[in-house]
């Protein structure tokens, strides 16, 4: 396949990918808005000082026309500025984004490595052993898994672990009060604190992984080059990690990104069930608070994470599979 | 006359023996079946709750607070002293409620952006297609609890939200098939018959995108099911009425396993797993029973 059709299919794809942007910008902008209600008290809390009303009415441009709100809005959104949180008055609402942010990436990379790691061996293997009792075995558990609700995992994982023999701690990031001596023990005190809930996010994703990679090699295995590394000579082991594994990873890496949006949404339960301070905790108390400013805020960063990733998981296809960049 | 009603008469013949064999396939699969009995029992409690249901679901003070289970209370009572198998039983109604109409709704919906976006060549078909990809950056569960937050909860409102949002991955696996059924002969003949897009849409694509269309529908529920009792969980839906998620979002909220309930969450979640996976069996045993293509992709280790 040629340079020039590699280059237009990036091109394409980056399109797309601005293009979804300007959605996510369109949509938040368009919610508040639109719902039933008073728009201004979505912006303006109850509590806060006259001089502050003031100062917020002026900033989103709320009784001006539609169009220069979209304006003031485009250039407050790019510029970190989603107003004041209506439940933690006066703190701005970037602030706590700030701080929560890194701990639900990190709650993500986590889960998203752990099921990667475990659930696309677990798919060759069941993709090896066809129609066996091994495959068959693993393929109702994994179905078994997709059917049972993440938050109720959470919850059953907590109970047993947390309470009934309290080997992990069922709340918070890390132990409060304490001062980490540096960057590894906080990493340990982290790991330690999140091994619930990466267990239980990890659960239902690691059984989705594992169909995945069994249907990706089992679309691959009757391809006529398997045939033929099978004739000469080589040994089943070897057909199989460097004939057939290697073509079976990008079908699982594009649907690895469209997955990613059910992250965002596990990371609002999870991290609810477990107290876990991230943007999914976040977002959830915002909503109970009908804190409208954060709502808004965190509904945009999860989005622009989710898409982040897409974004990510596509290059790493685009880089592993030679075959991309000729029709679509 | 008769050439014509005698082509239809067997046309029609055909269908049936076609439905039928379909439904004989689908019920000698193990997955179908255990699927159908699974569903079958929910469906039975959930229309017999009234009949089969020990005490008055919303009846305060049938057994003392929080009492473990026991003959009177097989499943204990809440920390109001309702039965919570009684309210078990009355809970399913709304989660298969909502997962089976936001189910077909949002099945409905992929259809009919589907099929043009895969029959539609040059800007049109890659205008929608470009509309199902904008559709599936936005994380749906996210989205759900933002809507629920400024909507508010009545069932009706939760089964839109879910319908709304759960339509664009059935849409993409859709256009991919009607892609591939367009590339048959007897589309591009009655194509050069003249025929309007929407009828052949109609009478050509859709019949053959039909079984994908049925399989994704099932399986979607999967996914509205789960979603409903997420969103009950979290407070979010019509805590008025009895539904799995919402027992176990007020099991939560009363700290129901910090105080050693635990039969009050046990039996909400079996039944969401139960459905879950009741739909799960039965979509996936249609799939295979339905594009029977992948059942024959056979090779092993040895």
């Amino acid at each position: 396949m040629s340079t020039s059709s590699k280059k237009a299919y990036i091109a394409t794809r980056v399109r797309n990918y601005l293009l979804a942007f300007a959605a996510i910008l369109v949509v938040n902008f368009a919610i508040p808005r639109l719902m039933p209600g008073d728009p201004t008290t979505r912006f303006v809390g109850p509590g806060f000082t006259e001089e502050a009303q003031q100062e917020l009415l002026r900033e989103f441009g709320l009784t001006r026309p539609i169009w220069e709100q979209f304006g003031l809005y485009l250039v407050n959104t790019l510029t970190g500025d989603f107003g004041i949180s209506f439940s933690r008055y006066p703190t701005p609402v970037m602030e706590l984004v700030v701080d929560r942010l890194p701990r639900t990436l990190y709650l993500m990379g986590a889960s998203v490595t752990v099921s990667v790691l475990i659930g696309i061996p677990l798919g060759a293997f069941a993709a090896w052993n066809f129609s066996k009792r091994e495959d068959l075995l693993l393929t109702q558990v994994s179905l078994f898994f997709r059917s049972i609700p993440t938050f109720w995992l959470g919850i059953l994982l907590a109970f047993v672990f947390g309470y009934v023999i309290p080997l992990f701690p069922i709340s918070g990031a890390v132990t409060a009060g304490v001062t980490h001596s540096g960057p590894i023990d906080y990493f340990l005190d982290l790991s330690y604190h999140t091994f619930l809930p990466v267990v239980t996010m990890a659960a239902y994703f690691l059984a989705g992984y594992t169909f995945l990679m069994r249907g990706s090699l089992l679309d691959i295995l009757p391809e006529n080059y398997i045939t033929i590394a099978e004739t000469k000579g080589l040994t089943d082991r070897q057909v199989l990690f460097n004939h057939a594994v290697p073509p079976a990873f990008p079908p699982v890496l594009t649907q690895l990104g469209f997955q990613i949006g059910r992250l965002a949404g596990g990371a609002v339960l999870v991290e609810t069930v477990f107290s876990y301070p991230g943007m999914g905790k976040l977002m959830f108390d915002a909503v109970l608070a009908r804190d409208y400013p954060t709502i808004q805020a965190t509904f945009f960063f999860l989005a622009v994470m989710v898409l982040g990733a897409m974004f990510l998981a596509e290059i790493l296809y685009t880089v592993i599979d030679p075959r991309i960049g000729g029709s679509e | 006359m008769s050439t014509i009603s005698e082509a239809r008469r067997q046309a029609v013949s055909r269908r049936l023996s076609r439905i039928a064999a379909v439904g004989r396939d689908f019920l000698t699969n193990r997955k179908g079946l255990a699927g159908t009995l699974l569903l079958g029992t929910i469906v039975f409690i959930s229309v017999g709750a009234p009949l089969i249901a020990p005490y008055d679901p919303t009846n305060y003070g049938v057994g003392g607070a929080l009492e473990p289970p026991s003959v009177a209370h097989p499943f204990g009572t809440d920390d109001l002293g309702r039965d919570v198998l009684s309210r078990f039983l009355y809970g399913g109604r709304i989660s298969l409620l909502v997962g089976v109409v936001s189910g077909v709704v949002a099945t409905l919906v992929a259809t009919l952006i589907g099929i043009p976006a895969g029959y539609y060549r040059g800007k049109i078909g890659r205008w929608i297609t470009t509309g199902i990809d904008m559709s599936l950056v936005f994380p749906p569960f996210v989205l759900v609890v933002v809507f629920a937050a400024y909507a508010g909860s009545s069932v009706l409102n939760i089964i839109l939200i879910l319908s709304l949002l759960s339509w664009p991955i059935p849409a993409r696996t859709i256009k991919a098939k009607t892609l591939s059924v367009r590339e048959n002969d007897f589309v591009e003949s009655t194509m050069a018959l003249g025929a309007s897009d929407t009828t052949i849409m109609k009478d050509e694509i859709l019949p053959n995108v039909l079984p994908i269309v049925f399989a994704n529908g099932i399986l979607q529920m999967v996914y509205t099911v789960l979603m409903e009792a997420a969103v009950g969980f979290l407070g979010l839906g019509d805590t008025s009425r009895i539904s799995w998620g919402t027992m176990l979002y007020f099991a939560q909220k009363q700290a129901a396993l910090s105080s050693g309930a635990w039969w009050w969450m046990i039996l909400p979640g079996l039944g969401i797993v139960a459905a879950a996976f009741g739909f799960i069996l039965v979509g996936s045993a249609l799939d295979e029973v339905l594009n029977p293509r992948l059942q024959r992709r056979t090779w092993g280790g040895d």
